[in-house]
C-alpha cells in the first residue's frame, strides 16, 4: 500500500510539481491550497504525512500546524514544512510547534525533497 | 535828707556805665588805648568834681559818695575789659591813671594849696592827700583784681556769679581799706568810717554782680578759650605782649610751613600710591603745550623717560590710530559739572606693539572758565581686556552651545553625580512627556525608565559610574501617558579635574519610528525574498525534473541549455539568499548561537557538498582538520563560511589545481587557512575584496561566478563570532590563501563573548517582547 502525501501548496505550479515528483517516486498524494483545508483533509483521509507550505490563504502553514496538533486524532500525523521563507526564526518557530522538519524549497530539487520526505516517512 | 547828691550819683553812674558800655562796643572799629583812656580821663574829671563838692553826711558819719562812684565804675569797667582784652587792658588803664594822677597833682601846685574855683569846690593839700591815696588804691585794687581773678579762674566748677560778685568785693573792701587808712587813719572816728565804707560797698557789690555777669554772659565770655597769662607776672611784664606777637607769627609761619611740607607729602604720597599702584602720571599744561610723563608712565610704554614726547601731538601720535579719535575726543569732552574724565585706547609701546590703558584725568579750569591744564594717570589694562574679550567670547560660545542644546533634536539630559536632573532641553518634553519643571530634581530613572531588567541597569550604571566611561545602547523607556518608545541613549559622564563625576550627560533619540522601519523592511524583504524564491523553485524544480527524466528523455541538445539555466537559477537563488543574509546583519537580527563545535565534525558534513564540484574540475581537496579542534560558533553559520571559502577556492582554481583547508590552533584561537592554487588576486583588487558586490572582473579572463557578497557575508559572519577573516597572500596566477579566525572553545575569550552574547541577546528578546505589546 502507497504512502499518503497530504500537499498544502497554494502556488499553483509548485503544487503540481511536487505532486508529480512525489507520485512519481510512488506515493499516494493529496493537495490542498489553504491551512483550512489541510486540517480537515488530516482528518478525513488520514495520510501519512503533510508538506505543508507557509504562506497560504485562509490558515497559514503555522496556523494549522498549531491547530492540527490540537487535534487528538491527527496529532499523531507527522508535518513537515516546507517553504521559502529562510529565516531561522521561522524554523525555530515551526520546530517548537511540532513540525517534523523544516525545508527550504528554494534550497532544494524537488528530488530531494521527495528523498527526505521518503527518509523521514520510512 | 537831701536828695540831690544821690540824684547826681545816680546820673554820674548810669553816664560812666553807658560809656564804658558804648566803647566796649565799638572796640572793634577804634583802637583800645584811646577808649580806655577816655573813660580814664572821664571817670577822673568826674572824681574830682564830685570829689571836690560830695560827701553826704548821715548821723556823725562821713559817706565819701563820690568816690566810691568813681571807684565803682572805673573797676568795674576795667573788670570787664580785662575779661575780655586780658593783662594788655589792665596795664592801660593802669598807665592812664598814673598820668592823670601826675597831671592833677602837677595842677595843684601850680595852683597853690588852696584852690577855690567854686563855692563848693575847694582843692586843699588835704584833698591832695585823699587823691594820693585814691591813686594807690586803684593801683593796687587793679593788680589785686586781676591777680584775685586769675587765682579764682583756677575753679571753674564754682559758678560765674559767685566768682564775679567775690573779685568785685574783694576789690571794693581793699580799695575802701587802702583809702580810709590812708585819709582817715589818725582820726579818731577811723573805725566808724571804715565799717560805714565797707557797709556801703557790699551793698554796691551785690547790686552789681548780676549786672556783670549777665553783661559777660550774653557777650559770650567763655573761660576755655580766653587769652590768659600763663604767670602773674606775665600780667604786667610789656615784653611777653611782643613775645607773643612773635611767638604767634612764627606759630603761624611754622603751621603755614608744616601745611606746605604737609601738602607735598601728600602730592608724593599719592604719586607715589599711583606708581605704586602701577599708574603712570602725566601732567598737561595747556596753555604752553607742555606734557609731563613720570618715569612710570615711560616704563610702562617700555621707554626711557627722555625718549618720551613733551608735546601733546606728540603723545596723542601714540596712541592707536583706530583709538586716537575717540581719546582726542575724551580731553575735549569737559563740562563745567564734569570735571573729570576716563577712556581706555591702546598705545604704541617701544617694541611696536600695542597695548590697551585706562586713562584717567582731572581737568584744571583757568580764569576764563577753560581748561588750562590736565593731570591723569594711565594703568596698563591690556591683560583685563584680554580677559575680559576671552570671557566675553566664551560666554557667547556659551550661549550658542545653550542655544544648540535648546534647539537640539535630540533629547538632552544633564543630571548631577547622584543622578538628579539639573538640565534638560524642550525635546526632552516632546519625547518623554514630562514637562521641564517636572523632571528637575528628579531621577531620570524614576520617570521614563525602569522598563529594562535590573541587570542592565546595573551595567549601564557600572559603565558610566565605576569605569567612567560612555554607556551607548538601545533601550526602551515609558512616556509620562504610559507609551512605550524605543531609543538609543548615550551616557557619558563629565570628570573633574581629580577624575571624579561631576555629572552626566544623557542624549537621547527617539527611534521608536526608525524601529518601525526597520522591521517594515525586515518584512518587505522577507515578503519580497519570499515572492522571488518561489517562481525561483518552480524553473528549479521543473528544470531539474525534465534533466532527470521525470518528463520523458531528454534531448541530448537541451542538456546543456536546461543546465545553464539550472545554474542561472541557482546563481539567482543565491544571490537572494545573501541579500537578505546581508540585510538581515545589517539589522543587528543575525542569530548567532555559540556553542562548543569540532570543526572536523563541520568539513566532514561539508565534504558531500564540496566533493562532486572538486571532482568535476578534478581538483584535489585535502582537509587538514587540526587533529579535533574545537571552536566556539554556530554550527551553521560556521558551516556557511567553510562553505564559502573553500568553494569559492574551488571556484576560481582551474582543473588540476589544488584545494587545501588547514585547521590550526594558534594560542586562544583557531586559524582556517584557505589555500588554492587559483587565478590570484590582482594587488589593486585586494582593497575591494571584502567590499559588497565586489567581483574581480579579471580572473583569469572569465565570467565571474557568485554573487559578489560571499566574502562580505562570512566576514561578517566570523566577526560576528568574535574572530577575523583576512587574506593571507595572493598571487595573480599562483592562487591565493584565506583564513579566518574563531575563539578556541572553553578559553576567556570564549567565555566572555558568550557571556556578552547572551546579554545582548536578552535584551533582544526583551525588545521583542515589547514589540509584541505595543502591536
Amino acid at each position: 500500500m502507497n504512502k499518503k502525501i497530504l500537499i498544502a501548496e497554494d502556488d499553483q505550479f509548485l503544487s503540481k510539481m511536487y505532486q508529480k515528483k512525489f507520485e512519481l517516486s510512488g506515493f499516494e498524494v493529496m493537495v490542498v491550497a489553504n491551512g483550512e483545508e489541510a486540517v480537515q483533509k488530516m482528518t478525513e483521509w488520514k495520510p501519512n504525512m503533510v508538506v505543508m507550505d507557509v504562506m497560504m490563504p485562509k490558515l497559514s502553514g503555522f496556523e494549522a500546524l498549531k491547530n492540527a496538533k490540537a487535534i487528538t486524532t491527527i496529532k499523531n500525523i507527522p508535518i513537515v514544512i516546507l517553504t521559502n521563507l529562510g529565516n531561522p526564526e521561522d524554523k525555530e518557530k515551526a520546530m517548537e510547534l511540532g513540525a517534523k522538519d523544516y525545508l527550504v524549497k528554494s534550497d532544494l530539487t524537488p528530488q530531494e525533497v521527495v528523498d527526505k520526505v521518503a527518509k523521514l516517512i520510512k | 535828707m537831701n536828695i540831690l547828691p544821690i540824684l547826681i550819683l545816680a546820673g554820674q553812674t548810669l553816664f560812666l556805665w553807658s560809656l564804658v558800655f558804648v566803647f566796649y562796643r565799638a572796640k572793634n572799629r577804634l583802637t583800645l588805648v584811646p577808649l580806655y583812656g577816655l573813660i580814664a580821663i572821664m571817670t577822673l574829671a568826674m572824681h574830682n568834681l564830685s570829689d571836690l563838692g560830695f560827701a553826704v553826711v548821715v548821723g556823725n558819719f562821713y559817706l565819701l559818695i563820690s568816690s566810691v562812684s568813681f571807684f565803682t565804675t572805673l573797676m568795674l569797667a576795667i573788670m570787664i575789659l580785662y575779661l575780655f582784652e586780658g593783662p594788655r587792658a589792665l596795664r592801660t588803664a593802669l598807665i592812664v591813671v598814673l598820668f592823670v594822677s601826675l597831671q592833677y597833682i602837677l595842677l595843684v601846685f601850680l595852683l597853690g594849696h588852696e584852690v577855690n574855683t567854686t563855692n563848693w569846690v575847694i582843692i586843699t593839700t588835704e584833698r591832695l592827700r585823699y587823691y594820693f591815696w585814691s591813686v594807690l588804691a586803684i593801683v593796687i585794687d587793679l593788680i589785686f583784681m586781676s591777680v584775685f581773678w586769675e587765682l579764682l579762674a583756677k575753679f571753674h566748677k564754682v559758678p560765674l556769679f559767685i566768682r564775679v560778685f567775690l573779685v568785685i568785693l574783694g576789690t571794693y573792701f581793699l580799695d575802701t581799706f587802702i583809702f580810709v587808712s590812708g585819709v582817715f587813719g589818725f582820726q579818731s572816728n577811723y573805725g566808724e568810717i571804715l565799717v560805714a565804707d565797707l557797709t556801703v560797698r557790699l551793698i554796691l557789690a551785690l547790686s552789681a554782680t548780676p549786672i556783670i555777669s549777665f553783661y559777660v554772659r550774653t557777650e559770650g565770655y567763655r573761660e576755655d578759650t580766653r587769652r590768659k597769662p600763663k604767670t602773674i607776672w606775665e600780667i604786667f611784664n610789656f615784653r611777653s605782649d611782643l613775645e607773643s606777637k612773635i611767638q604767634t607769627m612764627e606759630q603761624i609761619l611754622k603751621y603755614e610751613r608744616n601745611l606746605e611740607d604737609e601738602l607735598k607729602k601728600t602730592q608724593e604720597t599719592y604719586q607715589l600710591a599711583l606708581e605704586g599702584a602701577g599708574a603712570g602720571i602725566w601732567d598737561w599744561d595747556i596753555v604752553n603745550d607742555s606734557v609731563k610723563l613720570s618715569v612710570r608712565y615711560a616704563e610702562l610704554l617700555g621707554y626711557k623717560p627722555e625718549e618720551l614726547p613733551t608735546k601733546i601731538a606728540g603723545v596723542r601720535g601714540m596712541i592707536h590710530p583706530d583709538d586716537k579719535d575717540k581719546a582726542v575726543s575724551l580731553s575735549k569732552n569737559w563740562t563745567v559739572g564734569n570735571k573729570t574724565f576716563l577712556g581706555e585706547y591702546r598705545i604704541k609701546t617701544k617694541n611696536g606693539s600695542y597695548r590697551w590703558f585706562r586713562n584717567s584725568g582731572i581737568f584744571k579750569f583757568g580764569g576764563n572758565g577753560q581748561p588750562v591744564r590736565m593731570v591723569g594717570s594711565i594703568i596698563d589694562i591690556d591683560e583685563n581686556r584680554h580677559l575680559l574679550e576671552e570671557t566675553q567670547q566664551k560666554s557667547e560660545e556659551l550661549n550658542k552651545f545653550h542655544l544648540a542644546v535648546e534647539a537640539a533634536t535630540d533629547q538632552i539630559v544633564i543630571a548631577d553625580a547622584e543622578g538628579m536632573v539639573v538640565y534638560a532641553n524642550p525635546t526632552m518634553e516632546k519625547i518623554t512627556g514630562y514637562t521641564r519643571e517636572e523632571a528637575l530634581g528628579k531621577k531620570a530613572g524614576t520617570l521614563w525608565g525602569k522598563q529594562m531588567s535590573l541587570e542592565y541597569y546595573q551595567n549601564m550604571w557600572d559603565v558610566i559610574k565605576n569605569k567612567k566611561k560612555t554607556f551607548v545602547s538601545e533601550i526602551t523607556n515609558r512616556r509620562k501617558d504610559g507609551v512605550k518608545y524605543q531609543a538609543m541613549i548615550n551616557i557619558s559622564p563629565i570628570l573633574d579635574d581629580e577624575g571624579k563625576v561631576r555629572f552626566y550627560v544623557a542624549i537621547e533619540r527617539d527611534v521608536s519610528k526608525e524601529k518601525q522601519l526597520e522591521k517594515m523592511k525586515d518584512e518587505f524583504l522577507n515578503m519580497a525574498s519570499h515572492e522571488l524564491r518561489t517562481p525561483m523553485t518552480a524553473i528549479k524544480g521543473f528544470i531539474s525534473m525534465i534533466l532527470g527524466g521525470d518528463y520523458g528523455k531528454v534531448d541530448k541538445n537541451f542538456e546543456e541549455p536546461l543546465t545553464n539555466i539550472m545554474m542561472a537559477t541557482n546563481r539567482l537563488i543565491d544571490l537572494v539568499n545573501d541579500l537578505l543574509s546581508v540585510s538581515r546583519m545589517q539589522a543587528g537580527r543575525l542569530k548567532v548561537q555559540l556553542k562548543s563545535v569540532q570543526i572536523g565534525s563541520v568539513t566532514k558534513g561539508l565534504i558531500d557538498l564540496l566533493e562532486p564540484i572538486a571532482k568535476d574540475k578534478q581538483i584535489k581537496l585535502k582537509i587538514i582538520d587540526g587533529r579535533g579542534a574545537k571552536v566556539q560558533a554556530d554550527e551553521e553559520l560556521l558551516r556557511q563560511i567553510i562553505n564559502n571559502l573553500v568553494g569559492n577556492a574551488l571556484k576560481f582554481t582551474e582543473k588540476g589545481g589544488n584545494v587545501t583547508l588547514k585547521i590550526k590552533k594558534d594560542g586562544d584561537m583557531c586559524i582556517g587557512e584557505v589555500e588554492d592554487t587559483g587565478v590570484g588576486i590582482a594587488k589593486e583588487d585586494v582593497d575591494k575584496l571584502f567590499g559588497r558586490f565586489q567581483q574581480i572582473a579579471s580572473q583569469g579572463g572569465g565570467k565571474p561566478v557568485g554573487t559578489g557578497l560571499g566574502l562580505y557575508i562570512s566576514r561578517e559572519l566570523v566577526r560576528t563570532m568574535g574572530g577575523e577573516l583576512w587574506l593571507v597572500k595572493s598571487e595573480l596566477g599562483e592562487g591565493s590563501i584565506f583564513a579566518f579566525s574563531l575563539p578556541l572553545a572553553g578559553t576567556e575569550k570564549a567565555k566572555k563573548l558568550v557571556r556578552q552574547m547572551a546579554m545582548e541577546e536578552k535584551k533582544k528578546k526583551e525588545e521583542a517582547r515589547d514589540e509584541i505589546k505595543i502591536s
